[in-house]
């Protein structure tokens, strides 16, 4: 064997070796939350799910309800603030021929994935702070409170709009010209025309759906100067969007820091309810995203 | 009558088309956020360099109680973790992206790169996590011992459980090794066929191809790395969570525990309006870690312009 081969041999056995060292971390993650994870849950089974935090110190691992709840309050309202305008924003730029402000919108959603997610809470508490001081020169009173569930839905919703939207342009541009020259051809109005689309593309909104869902589950960054965190059921009741709020990922990340022993593992059963559906959510969207019906 | 007829019907037309039209105010939403997000954090942001001017960057001072606010630790520390971060994530996601074009059989392809979406689908909280408890013990045990332990009167000496600024880079370089590796992996498979069949006619031997593909293809590497050294220097909680949150003014002591931007922000969010000027302090450091990612932007569209 000449030194050439034998040199290109090596050279392809280390970039094997830095593509399994690169795999292995994430293998590793996974089945440590996994295995960490299940005993946390399996010693206060069912409990885990809908306990409050326990005591600091304790032998106790206690439960993540009020995460749990707090994570679904917030990820729904911001699904619910953010599905509407990513959809008809897309529907606008995609259907309004060079139209600048379809333009604008496209350019703005893709310089928007790249924001680091906490600027995206800061700004939404500095507007909500701007806010406080101008309604109060006037005497009126902000109708969002800055620390809120609210304020919080509103931070993830801009961390999902982006990520809706490029989804959804893309599978309307991807609509064939023959069934867009068909759909106009028998007269419809843009409208009309934009929820035949959407029909079609059915999937890629499912998908765009599930992809910006798993996106708002897992965010903690905007949380922190929005929906601030509480460890406690909130009170039931018409003021609860207007209170601060925890969720999973910042209940995990205040117990795993707390230093306490069974905070600690309380953490790592939160993150194996948070890992379930965020793998949950990536599945569906992997299988509906190679799927046409 | 008939002129009538025509009128109303184009009046019925323009109608359906206002309805229409009502869906720009979603387009119109989001400029409005762009653009508030930009206001916000510059209008915010400036108000600490005008009460501490430049020290606010070039000196390294936290201090609610003294109202005293200068960053360049955290700055340093976000520099320094980004660097080592990306150094290691090019090997990592070189080494990666040949594996999968010119290594693993098309079946493992499509594996390798479901594998790749899913880290990102991982919570970054996860991460820190992992980070804190399985990562950084090893890391810190690795630089307690010789022969890393002979640097400690250079680079310092790890927190409790390993906290560095060394363990918040490798773990950065985790993270990101899957953008990379998607974009240099792309654009080596967008090479032509007949390139790979020219250079193996002149006899080369694999190796040697596809470091001549590399280097077609390094416009593109430096973009990947680029934009991951963006992500790097945004990303805030895994970071918070292993890097041991220590004003440490001497940040290129790796060994030791320290801050970045992000991460001094993410620590500071319980208390920062009990003191008058944390508040425009961390806005400041949040137009900083903004414009970071700006410049990256602009450099990025440059040189993918001229490649």
């Amino acid at each position: 064997m000449d030194t050439r081969r034998l040199r290109s041999s090596l050279g392809m056995l280390v970039f094997a070796l830095l593509f399994v060292i690169s795999i292995f971390p994430v293998f590793h993650l996974i089945a440590v939350v996994f295995i960490n994870g299940s005993s946390v849950i399996a010693s206060n089974f069912p409990g885990f799910f809908y306990e409050e935090r326990p005591l600091p110190g304790t032998e106790e691992v206690g439960g993540v309800g009020p995460y749990i709840l707090g994570t679904l309050i917030l990820v729904s309202l911001a699904t619910v603030i953010a599905t509407p305008i990513a959809i008809f924003a897309a529907i606008y730029a995609t259907q309004s021929l060079r139209s600048r402000l379809g333009f604008a919108t496209s350019t703005l959603t893709r310089a928007m994935i790249e924001f680091p997610t906490i600027i995206v809470g800061l700004s939404v508490y500095g507007f909500l702070r701007i806010l406080d001081e101008v309604l109060g020169m006037i005497g009126l009173q902000n109708p969002i409170p800055r620390f809120s569930a609210l304020s919080g839905a509103i931070a993830l919703a801009i961390v999902m709009i982006p990520f809706i939207y490029t989804q959804i342009e893309d599978g309307l541009r991807s609509v064939p010209n023959d069934l867009r020259e068909a759909i106009y051809s028998l007269g419809s109005s843009r409208i009309k025309a934009s929820i035949i689309m959407m029909r079609y593309i059915k999937a890629t909104v499912i998908t765009a759906l599930a992809i910006g869902i798993g996106k708002a589950l897992g965010e903690t960054a905007p949380l922190f100067f929005t929906a601030f965190g509480s460890d406690l059921y909130p009170p039931i009741d018409a003021g609860m969007l207007f209170r601060p709020i925890g969720s999973l990922t910042l209940g995990i990340y205040n117990m795993a820091l707390s230093g306490y022993d069974n905070w600690i593992r309380a953490s790592w059963g939160a993150a194996l309810i948070l890992l379930s559906i965020s793998i949950t959510l990536f599945i569906v969207s992997r299988i509906l995203s190679h799927r046409r019906w | 009558m008939g002129a009538l007829r025509l009128f109303e019907r184009s009046l019925f037309k323009k109608n359906r088309e206002y309805f229409f039209l009502l869906l720009a105010l979603a387009n119109i939403a989001i400029v409005f956020i762009v653009i508030t997000i930009n206001l916000v954090l510059a209008g915010q942001g400036v108000r600490i360099f005008i009460k501490e001017g430049l020290s606010f960057i070039t000196t390294s001072a936290w201090s609610g109680v003294k109202e005293s606010y200068g960053i360049l630790f955290a700055l340093g520390g976000t520099l320094v973790t980004g660097g080592i971060a990306i150094a290691i994530a090019a090997l990592l996601a070189i080494g990666s992206a040949v594996t999968i074009i010119e290594i693993l059989p098309s079946w493992a392809r499509a594996f390798a790169s479901t594998l790749t979406d899913l880290s990102a689908a991982i919570p970054t909280v996860i991460y820190g996590l992992w980070g804190l408890f399985v990562l950084s013990p090893v890391i810190g045990g690795l630089i307690s011992t010789p022969p890393l332990s002979l640097l400690t009167p250079y680079l310092g000496s790890p927190g409790s459980l390993g906290t560095s600024l060394l363990s918040a880079s490798i773990l950065l370089s985790i993270m990101i090794v899957p953008f990379s590796t998607a974009i240099i992996r792309e654009s080596l498979a967008r090479i032509p066929k007949y390139i790979d069949e020219a250079l193996y006619s002149l006899g080369l031997t694999k190796f040697e191809v596809v470091m001549i593909k590399l280097r077609y293809i390094r416009t593109s590497i430096l973009t990947a790395l680029m934009i991951s050294y963006g992500r790097a220097v945004g990303e805030t909680v895994a970071v918070a969570m292993v890097i041991g949150n220590v004003l440490n003014p001497d940040f290129w002591r790796i060994f030791s525990p320290g801050y970045t931007i992000a991460s001094l922000i993410a620590d500071q969010y319980q208390n920062a309006e009990a003191y008058t000027y944390m508040v425009p302090a961390i806005f400041g450091m949040a137009l900083i870690l903004f414009l970071i990612g700006l410049g990256i932007n602009i450099y990025v569209s440059i040189i993918s312009r001229r490649g």
